[in-house]
């Protein structure tokens, strides 16, 4: 009998432990809003129920230099109310720890906290986004613990990581946070005319994730799902075009298309989008292509190890999500 | 032998790869943040025209041209910040009640009163001896101060605003309108009535009282202003865009202390609404309004809204400040060469291998010589149709456009029809023009006159102080070649022969350079060149001549200004003369210009902290017997001495070998030919092939050491000193033919190990089979695991 017993315990020790890579991952599904005032249009709603949305990153405000005072810039309000969790998101620029001292970062740590229990008070866990780098690395992470000591313990915090962050983990360090978010947009070199797509680069994603596997901190996902248009004169990048579309564009006259997919000629100096563009400019337009997209999410979900993840559109604006089918979103936020 | 420099900054440049000048652009970057020189302006870019010279109404600085979004003060950090200078609205209030109350009130309590520490009640009191209405309107004022409260910080929380006090507040004010006997106090009561409805959002009856009760104010002054600006915004808050355009356009040319509100309500807003605000105007003046404001946005040309302006109102007070955008805005095209290494646009000029390219620079030029020829032939019929304010202005932008278009002759005659005034940027441009264009033929008096400008340009203030000091140090080290030889031009001099034999001019001309070389600590500007990077590229021979020169004690007083100028000490040239002195192993005369170094100079300079006189490779780690800098280099040169006799021993070449490796990048005297190092120059320096990487002399060293007699246990040391060079050759060859692309790197690391690692060991080869039972083998076995693995 004990040895049956045994023999069984050793079979289901080699099923688990032949677990294969491919298994369907628990996926949870989120998406960012990155604009000032939080007022979903019915459209939007619709989205987040009709795609069983459950977070909502939102960005609440960002911190910068004034100065030479930290300050919190753009704070967000909120007009709309939601089922879905709403995860408190702050940008910190960099040039915040380049400037502060180590003895400023506690009381900014505070005064962050603060900010946020004003916007809302209810919020379970809260995302950082900041680029630091080598050099502001300590100060970041030390703001992270200061954050960390000053919650409540249930609070859970994450943080966005770049690229290079996973390909160098063991040089940029992990920040001290239960989780983090891999941006997985703006891959790109955007200054580049010839670039073809700054907005999302399959290729070059996928060449930073080798160590994927290794990253030693649950990390969830987010995908570009938006356009943008930049401007280039003599190749040298000009401006970025805000609110702009390829019909915008292709209704002045002055821009014609080129054999370049997606580029515009402008054929004669002209005022367009409050911005004045000279004769021989270009227009790029820039779109996150959805096989593409898809064809990585699939990559990276075969590559980690965690059971769970959250996948993450960027960003939540129908405008930007018009350009995408419902079975495209569907798709995006599955297993396939 | 030729005297020259090695090679010009320019050109060695140049020569490097994508990978090394993106290393080194990051070093610099790095040094920037590190400890090399800050950048004192992140809007710095080259420019040789002041805006400065344009007659620009006050509170217009911040609308010339910048790379940044405006044209504000550089930003520093500082520990202690040093106090705001006093707002225009700061000081036009002050001023107007001070001419108000006749000065029977000093400007201190007023000021102090109305934005400092005191309460408006003081004033109050004090006024109400003889002016019981003006108290009276000051209490008021204080009330409404406090019932619409204002976050002091800004992570604090909006406070509540009780708008039921605010309704009575504003009844009040109607009420003190109506009762106020002059148009100093309606004109406040109004602003004042404006403002609190704004506080309670109601922007229809404030644009109603506006419009209402601003007509009964005969005499306005810049208060009608504030309360038009608060009427503009509550017009833009209720949707109409254009008509809001409208307003702000006229605030921004007729109020000072309201100009930066009105640009920043009307950024962002799309053209449309200009042209729109454009038919709601109904006078020239107020058309040209509209454009000048559309003129100073972001991403604006604006040479065509000039024309316009001057078309409707040619004495406009802003035509000039919109015209002196574009000529700055041109310059960032015109100077492409030079901009494309400014700070956050060099890699904007990127080709696909992060090179500069020249084709886009080339390209910028020509759009800016383009562009230069429209402006230059705007100015021009500006300056001579006798209908601007200010012809002057005019003519001095033809005399820089002609300036860069090399017509040196109109430019100057325009030149000199120009009278300086008191504005001291100005004084400094036509000195400037007049120093570039100025007839330079070779005389004393020529040389002193150009010395003289140059002195006087030499404190800098801000970026274009140094553009112009950068100019002008360069045309007068022109000056001193072309004085002998043909025309040498260019942003980046590098020195040839003087092959005439006459010394001095390539001397007077570096001199002359290092008149606005900067210093490499501390902060700097990003254009121009520092005094290392000028003396690193100078040869032996010159540097004897430099120093020759600048301790002469017969000079003139012309050379005598030019040592003066170039801010050059005698230390500092010794050190580099001793540094290139030892790179090229003249060992005796490093030894005699050290001598002359003061040991507080090699300390000031890193000595103390990174000299070592033996290298701690070679003593397997352990700290070797403590030498000063002179002693080590006095003991390479006896050492060089005997090597070079027949009857060297192998101790001679042993000790000879050891030194020259000590002042390898891989010894502790490295320091005598490198003002620094890093750790990752092996990886990311280019030119890494040659004796201070490779060690190949102290491999030679070594090698003849093992070729004479000596004693086993010497041999075993000599085998293990060679096997070290050899090591750092083979680091050479993996790191220079490493591939950049990372995917390769294991199987590059395989194959090197395979094929080309068994040829670098030649003298572990030896130590093992030759010297086996040495001491000195026995504790190398012990002590050095590349060499343990080796033997496995």
């Amino acid at each position: 009998m004990d040895w049956i017993r045994i023999c069984f315990l050793f079979i289901i020790l080699f099923l688990g432990g032949c677990k294969s890579e491919n298994t369907p991952k628990d996926l949870g599904r989120a998406v960012y809003f990155w604009k000032t005032t939080f007022e979903l249009s019915q459209n939007e709603k619709s989205f987040l129920l009709e795609n069983k949305i459950e977070k909502i990153y939102l960005r609440f405000f960002d911190v910068d230099m004034l100065q030479n005072e930290a300050i919190p810039k753009g704070i967000v309000s909120l007009k709309s109310k939601v089922n879905q969790e709403i995860v408190p998101t702050i940008f910190i620029t960099n040039r915040v720890f380049e400037q502060l001292k180590f003895d400023q970062i506690a009381d900014l740590s505070t005064k962050v906290l603060r900010q946020i229990n004003k916007i809302s008070s209810t919020c379970k866990e809260i995302q950082l986004d900041c680029d630091w780098t080598l050099r502001t690395k300590n100060k970041y992470f030390f703001f992270l613990e200061k954050l960390k000591e000053n919650s409540s313990k249930n609070m859970r915090f994450s943080a966005t990581i770049r690229l290079h962050q996973i390909k160098f983990y063991q040089k940029t360090g992990i920040p001290p946070v239960n989780e983090g978010v891999l941006m997985l947009y703006n891959t790109g070199d955007w200054r580049k005319l010839k670039h073809e797509n700054s907005l999302f680069d399959p290729q070059t994603s996928m060449n930073y994730l080798d160590n994927l596997g290794k990253y030693p901190m649950t990390l969830n996902y987010a995908f570009p799902f938006f356009q943008q248009v930049l401007a280039y004169r003599n190749g040298i990048f000009y401006t970025f075009i805000k609110n702009c579309t390829t019909g915008d564009i292709e209704a002045n006259t002055a821009f014609e298309k080129t054999e370049t997919e997606n580029q515009f000629l402008c054929k004669d100096d002209v005022q367009f989008k409050n911005i004045s563009f000279r004769k021989n400019d270009i227009l790029k337009f820039e779109n996150s292509d959805f096989e593409q997209i898809n064809k990585i999410k699939n990559k990276i979900l075969q590559k980690i190890i965690a059971p769970k993840t959250t996948l993450i559109l960027y960003h939540l604006d129908e405008k930007n999500l018009f350009n995408f089918s419902q079975s495209q979103i569907s798709t995006f936020f599955s297993q396939n | 032998m030729k005297k020259t420099f090695l090679t010009s900054v320019k050109v060695r440049f140049q020569r490097f790869s994508p990978k090394t000048k993106t290393f080194i652009k990051l070093c610099a970057v790095m040094a920037i943040v590190a400890c090399g020189p800050s950048p004192m302006d992140y809007a710095e870019y080259f420019s040789l025209f002041y805006p400065e010279n344009a007659s620009t109404p006050p509170a217009t600085k911040p609308y010339y041209f910048s790379t940044s979004f405006l044209n504000e003060e550089p930003y520093f950090y500082e520990e202690t910040p040093t106090p705001k200078a006093e707002t225009v609205e700061v000081t036009e209030n002050i001023n107007a009640w001070e001419t108000y109350l006749k000065s029977k009130v000093s400007r201190e309590v007023i000021k102090s009163s109305l934005y400092g520490e005191s309460k408006l009640s003081l004033l109050a009191s004090k006024v109400s001896a003889f002016d019981k209405a003006a108290s009276l309107y000051l209490v008021f004022a204080q009330e409404a101060e406090r019932a619409t409260p204002h976050k002091t910080n800004y992570w604090d929380e909006n406070p509540v605003i009780d708008s039921l006090k605010i309704e009575s507040l504003i009844e009040m004010a109607d009420l003190g309108f109506q009762n106020a006997s002059n148009d100093f106090l309606k004109e406040r009561y109004l602003f004042q009535k404006i403002k609190l409805s704004g506080e309670i959002g109601q922007y229809d009856k404030l644009i109603d009282d506006f419009a209402a009760k601003s007509s009964l104010i005969k005499r306005k002054s810049f208060i009608s202003n504030w309360s038009k600006s608060r009427a503009a915004g509550a017009t833009m808050a209720l949707g109409d865009t254009a008509n809001a355009v409208f307003m702000f356009s006229q605030i921004f040319n007729d109020c000072p202390s309201r100009r930066s509100q009105a640009d920043l309500s009307v950024r962002r807003l799309d053209s449309k609404f200009f042209e729109e605000a454009l038919e709601l105007a109904t006078k020239n003046n107020e058309k040209a309004n509209v454009l000048a404001l559309q003129g100073i946005q972001p991403l604006q040309d604006g040479l065509g809204i000039v024309e316009k302006i001057y078309d409707l109102s040619p004495k406009h007070p802003l035509l000039e400040l919109v015209f002196a955008r574009e000529i700055n805005k041109n310059e960032m095209a015109f100077f492409a060469d030079k901009n494309s290494t400014v700070y956050g646009n060099f890699d904007n000029y990127y080709d696909e291998n992060y090179k500069i390219d020249q084709s886009k620079i080339a390209a910028q030029r020509k759009d800016g010589e383009t562009y230069l020829e429209k402006l230059l032939s705007f100015s021009e019929k500006l300056s001579s149709d006798g209908k601007v304010e200010n012809p002057q202005f005019w003519n001095l932008s033809s005399a820089y456009f002609l300036y860069l278009k090399n017509e040196n002759g109109r430019a100057m005659e325009l030149l000199n029809g120009i009278k300086v005034d008191g504005n001291p940027k100005l004084k400094k441009q036509v000195e400037f023009l007049a120093f570039e264009l100025m007839d330079k033929a070779p005389s004393d008096q020529t040389e002193q006159k150009m010395l003289n400008t140059v002195a006087s340009f030499a404190d800098i203030k801000e970026f274009r102080d140094n553009n112009l000091l950068l100019k002008m140090s360069e045309t007068l080290a022109s000056y001193y070649l072309n004085k002998k030889e043909d025309k040498k031009n260019g942003w980046f001099w590098s020195c040839s022969d003087d092959s005439d034999g006459v010394q001095g001019n390539f001397v007077k001309a570096f001199l002359a350079h290092s008149i606005a070389a900067g210093s490499d600590y501390g902060t700097g500007y990003q254009i121009g060149t520092t005094h290392n990077a000028l003396i690193d590229t100078c040869s032996i021979d010159f540097l004897e001549k430099l120093i020759a020169f600048s301790q002469n004690k017969d000079l003139n007083i012309n050379d005598k200004k030019l040592v003066e100028l170039s801010n050059l000490e005698f230390d500092y040239m010794n050190l580099a003369l001793a540094r290139r002195q030892v790179l090229e192993s003249e060992f005796e005369d490093a030894s005699e210009t050290l001598k002359l170094i003061p040991v507080q100079t090699l300390s000031a300079n890193g000595f103390d902290e990174n000299f070592a006189s033996e290298a701690k490779d070679i003593n397997l780690g352990k700290s070797a017997v403590k030498e000063t800098p002179l002693i080590f280099v006095k003991k390479l040169a006896d050492l060089k001495a005997k090597t070079s006799q027949k009857d060297a021993s192998a101790a001679d070449w042993y000790a000879y070998g050891k030194g020259l490796y000590n002042l390898s990048y891989y010894g502790q005297a490295w320091i005598l030919t490198q003002r620094g190092k890093s750790t990752s120059d092996l990886e990311y320096q280019d030119e890494i092939k040659n004796d201070y990487y490779l060690t190949e002399n102290a491999r030679k060293a070594f090698e003849m050491a093992l070729s004479l007699k000596s004693d086993k246990e010497l041999a075993a040391k000599i085998c293990y000193a060679g096997a070290l060079c050899e090591r750092n050759q083979y680091l050479v060859k993996y790191y220079s033919e490493k591939p950049d692309d990372y995917n390769q790197t294991d199987a590059y690391l395989a194959k090197m190990k395979k094929n080309e690692l068994p040829k670098y060991r030649t003298f572990f080869t030896k130590l093992w089979q030759n010297y086996q039972d040495t001491q000195y083998q026995k504790m190398v076995l012990k002590e050095c695991e590349t060499y343990a693995n080796f033997v496995k």
